[in-house]
């Protein structure tokens, strides 16, 4: 298609057309507008067309056209989030973005708007290394800007709220700093994404540490200081922050985190405390919004392995600077756990099922009541039960990791206690039943069956399952003569 | 207890296939019994495993999960209980295979599937093997009505132009058809009823592959198709990969291509007899002798296609991370055609995928997903010395 047409399209016509279009063609489009974004020549709509083509490109990640603002973003991108912006994340929102470019178009000087047209100018010609410099000197020229404006700021309370008026918010101070920094070493952040391109890494190999060693050595000579920051870019490209661990035990001489507070890696260290710390907040958090077992025990489960790394990454002491603060994420992970995980699931399992009836009006003997696995079986409230078991048993299994582990007995043992309770007297009661309730009994025995073994494994499950099937077997016998 | 060593010729690059290297084609099955028939336990450690009758007769299981990339463990069937913690569902299937003395995946399909019902493996098990059932049999029965009016159209003459195939679900309509077939058998020599009876057991017969039509598609055709659109789709997300995995999403595109390829040559063999309807009247013997053996290579070549599948359609949509590791374990497992079905051109293009499957499987152990540990290591080993 060509783009010119784009512009007598409606924004359902838009939705369709995109999805007709193959993946490589997608690509070619998005580029052509954001092209002529960059230098408009055709009447488009751009931002509307591009905000159709949004959730596409999410998926497809093509190449997009680079953009001033985009480059400019490029040394920060893995820590983007669409959160809005909280006081002490180390992440960036999204939000904030645009007023801070702003801030440093308007005050970058003339030698900013040269790199910005320069950045244009490569983009349009396709250069490659025209953009690269450019983008370096539009880095250095936001850093040496983004630090005059902070320097500014902190003599006194009206400068102070003047940038934050021209920020647009005080939300966006915190980012506006952090920026700052970090394109200081945009350079060398750039190599290191270079370095990694499939983001996130998986893990870091000996040399992917080496190289690393290395490159934060260089800055601690060029550019004392910021290893910190450095470090933090690669925090936020590494699938498991705990990795970088091993890097902070190659770089420190110390062995153990008491003595370690006095160096600049303790910056680093907090950071990974901290972000497992934001896990525990998204933990407690799931906790109160009745968010699903499935979700809390993904949580729980990244909290536990990040957790065991840490430690056995290093030497962490109970009275050390971060023993303290990963001992007080545990207690609350804990807490958390034995209030939802081990508390009202095990409820909700049993609820799912036949329920004995423990309601006998007076004169109603045991044969009056129905075998109880003619109860209707719904298969909706199984299949929850089943996955709150899966996430029980799974936490179960990490619970020493989480300090949750009397809890998570308790709730094991208890849990099957009554299955197995429900499961003997349907069993018992199968006798009883009539020829046309045996699916329906059935459903509700292997029900049983599944859940017991989910939480306690496949032996005693197996011992049900059998005799269940040998009361049926024996019904189906009695049906049939 | 064996263990076939498939990746020490060749590993670390592809192996040229040339005179001086006859050994290279080792690492593809010879046929498609020896490749064995996809069995689907739900123990981890048995994921991937296959069913195989072996040179010796004995009943074999074959367990590439394991091997971590030295090749396969085989182990007498009836020792599985033995050496695994088996899953319910795992026992009660068990139960049933061991008394079977061949397999087919359609076989071991429709036994996974009956234990599946039950309810054992869960709930999202029986459902789908539940909806499976449902849908398998209304395009079975529409499949009938529609070649029973296929062959109305075609064989019944004039008279009955004018019917729709609906009007074959009203009594009218069914005496109108009953007498313009019958005229056709009359004039061809053929019983009155035989008709309706070959039309009757062709549909059986044809079930699993079904019709071209919506609504009268079979398994088979839907998967052949499914094949088709996850190469399709694995192709568009691996754009956006680096190289590695790039590399890998290729060798999965590239395998469920090929097999669909296979796969559609099949299927057009087993159709054009649709358009043949007198023939397979006249000569029914012939026709379902054909097309039998056509349906059955169709689900040998496309067995174990149908949970790399159904994986992948599970992926999230926004992790990327766990979406790798969906495509690095279809690629690791994918089911490589065996020689017995390749021509000469296609050896060196699976020799390629088998022998990259045997390295990713090796990386995949390192990660600690081989779901195998010291333990069941004791177990394994005792077993191959008693065995040797």
């Amino acid at each position: 298609m060509k783009v010119e047409n784009a512009a007598n399209m409606g924004v359902s016509q838009l939705g369709d057309l995109f999805e007709s279009l193959s993946s490589s063609e997608i690509a070619r489009f998005t580029r052509a507008i954001e092209s002529d974004r960059a230098d408009p020549k055709l009447p488009l709509p751009h931002e509307q067309i591009l905000q159709i083509l949004r959730p596409r490109l999410a998926s497809l990640k093509p190449e997009r056209y680079p953009t001033p603002m985009r480059q400019f973003c490029d040394p920060f991108e893995d820590l983007l989030t669409s959160a809005p912006p909280v006081e002490k994340s180390i992440r960036i929102s999204r939000s904030s973005l645009m007023p801070i470019w702003k801030v440093v178009e308007a005050t970058g000087g003339p030698d900013m708007t040269k790199a910005i047209a320069d950045i244009e100018k490569a983009a349009a010609k396709r250069d490659q290394d025209m953009l690269e410099q450019a983008e370096r000197r539009m880095w250095k020229l936001a850093s040496v800007c983004i630090a005059q404006e902070i320097e500014n700021s902190l003599n006194g309370v009206k400068t102070e709220r003047a940038l934050a008026t021209r920020l647009g918010s005080r939300s966006h101070l915190p980012a506006f700093e952090q920026i700052g920094k970090i394109l200081n070493v945009g350079e060398e952040i750039t190599a290191m994404r270079k370095r990694f391109p499939s983001a996130p890494i998986r893990s870091l190999g000996t040399a992917d540490i080496s190289w690393l060693r290395d490159r934060f050595v260089e800055i601690s000579e060029e550019k004392p200081g910021y290893e910190p920051v450095y470090l933090l870019a690669v925090l936020a490209r590494l699938l498991r922050p705990s990795e970088l661990f091993k890097l902070i035990r190659v770089l420190s001489s110390k062995a153990d985190d008491r003595t370690i507070s006095s160096t600049n890696l303790a910056t680093t260290g907090d950071l990974i405390i901290d972000l497992l710390a934001e896990t525990v907040i998204e933990i407690e958090q799931g906790v109160g919004a009745g968010k699903g077992e499935h979700h809390i025990l993904s949580l729980a489960r990244w909290y536990a392995s990040e957790f065991t790394r840490i430690t056995r990454e290093f030497n962490i002491r109970k009275d050390g600077r971060w023993g303290e603060k990963l001992l007080e994420t545990r207690r609350r992970v804990s807490k958390a756990m034995a209030n939802t995980m081990f508390g009202a699931s095990p409820d909700r399992i049993i609820d799912a099922l036949p329920q004995i009836e423990t309601k006998q009006g007076p004169g109603s003997g045991r044969q009056g009541v129905r075998p109880i696995f003619a109860q209707p079986f719904d298969e909706e409230k199984v299949l929850a039960a089943e996955q709150s078991a899966e996430a029980i048993a799974e936490t179960a299994r990490i619970s020493h990791v989480l300090a949750a582990q009397s809890s998570a007995t308790k709730a094991v043992v208890e849990l099957k206690k009554k299955l197995n309770q429900i499961g003997r007297a349907g069993v018992d009661g199968m006798g009883r039943l009539d020829a046309d309730e045996l699916d329906n009994a059935q459903r509700n025995m292997m029900a049983i069956v599944r859940l017991l073994e989910i939480i306690d494994g496949p032996e005693e499950a197996d011992l049900l399952r059998r005799r269940g099937m040998n009361a049926l077997r024996a019904l189906e016998g009695r049906k049939a003569s | 207890m064996t263990r076939q060593q498939l990746a020490n010729k060749g590993a670390g690059s592809s192996p040229k296939i040339g005179a001086g290297q006859p050994d290279a084609l080792s690492c593809l099955p010879a046929s498609f019994a020896s490749r064995g028939v996809r069995t689907p336990f739900t123990t981890k450690s048995l994921r991937y495993s296959r069913v195989l009758i072996g040179q010796s007769g004995r009943t074999l299981v074959s367990l590439p999960g394991l091997s971590g990339g030295l090749g396969t463990y085989e182990m007498p069937l009836e020792t599985l209980r033995e050496v695994f913690d088996l899953s319910v569902h795992d026992r009660m299937l068990f139960d049933r295979l061991i008394t079977l003395e061949k397999f087919t995946p359609e076989m071991v399909r429709e036994h996974a599937r009956a234990v599946a019902v039950t309810g054992v493996g869960g709930v999202a098990l029986a459902r789908a093997g539940i909806t499976g059932n449902k849908d398998e049999k209304a395009a079975r029965e529409l499949g009938q009505l529609t070649l029973l009016y296929q062959a109305l159209r075609q064989l019944g003459g004039n008279d009955v132009q004018d019917m729709k195939r609906e009007d074959l679900l009203t009594m009218d309509g069914q005496i109108r058809a009953r007498k313009a077939l019958n005229r056709f058998a009359t004039s061809t020599g053929l019983e009155n009823d035989s008709i309706i009876d070959t039309l009757g057991d062709w549909s059986i017969l044809s079930a699993p592959v079904g019709l071209a039509i919506e609504g009268c598609e079979g398994p088979l055709r839907h998967l052949t198709f499914g094949l088709q659109k996850l190469a399709g789709e694995v192709e568009e997300w691996s754009i956006s990969e680096q190289s590695d995995f790039r590399f890998m999403a290729t060798r999965v595109i590239n395998a469920a291509s090929a097999t669909k390829d296979h796969a559609l040559r099949l299927l057009r063999k087993i159709d054009l007899w649709n358009n043949e309807l007198g023939k397979v009247l006249q000569d029914w013997a012939k026709a379902k002798e054909d097309m039998q053996k056509h349906i059955d290579r169709l689900w040998w070549v496309l067995d174990g296609w149908q949970e790399l599948i159904d994986l992948w359609r599970s992926r999230p949509q926004h992790d990327r991370v766990r979406q790798r590791e969906i495509v690095e374990e279809i690629a690791s497992f994918a089911p490589v055609l065996p020689i017995e079905a390749l021509e000469k051109i296609e050896y060196e293009f699976w020799v390629d995928v088998r022998v990259n499957q045997m390295l990713w499987a090796s990386e995949l152990r390192k990660l600690g997903s081989g779901e195998i540990d010291a333990d069941m290591v004791d177990r394994l080993e005792r077993f191959r010395r008693q065995s040797a």
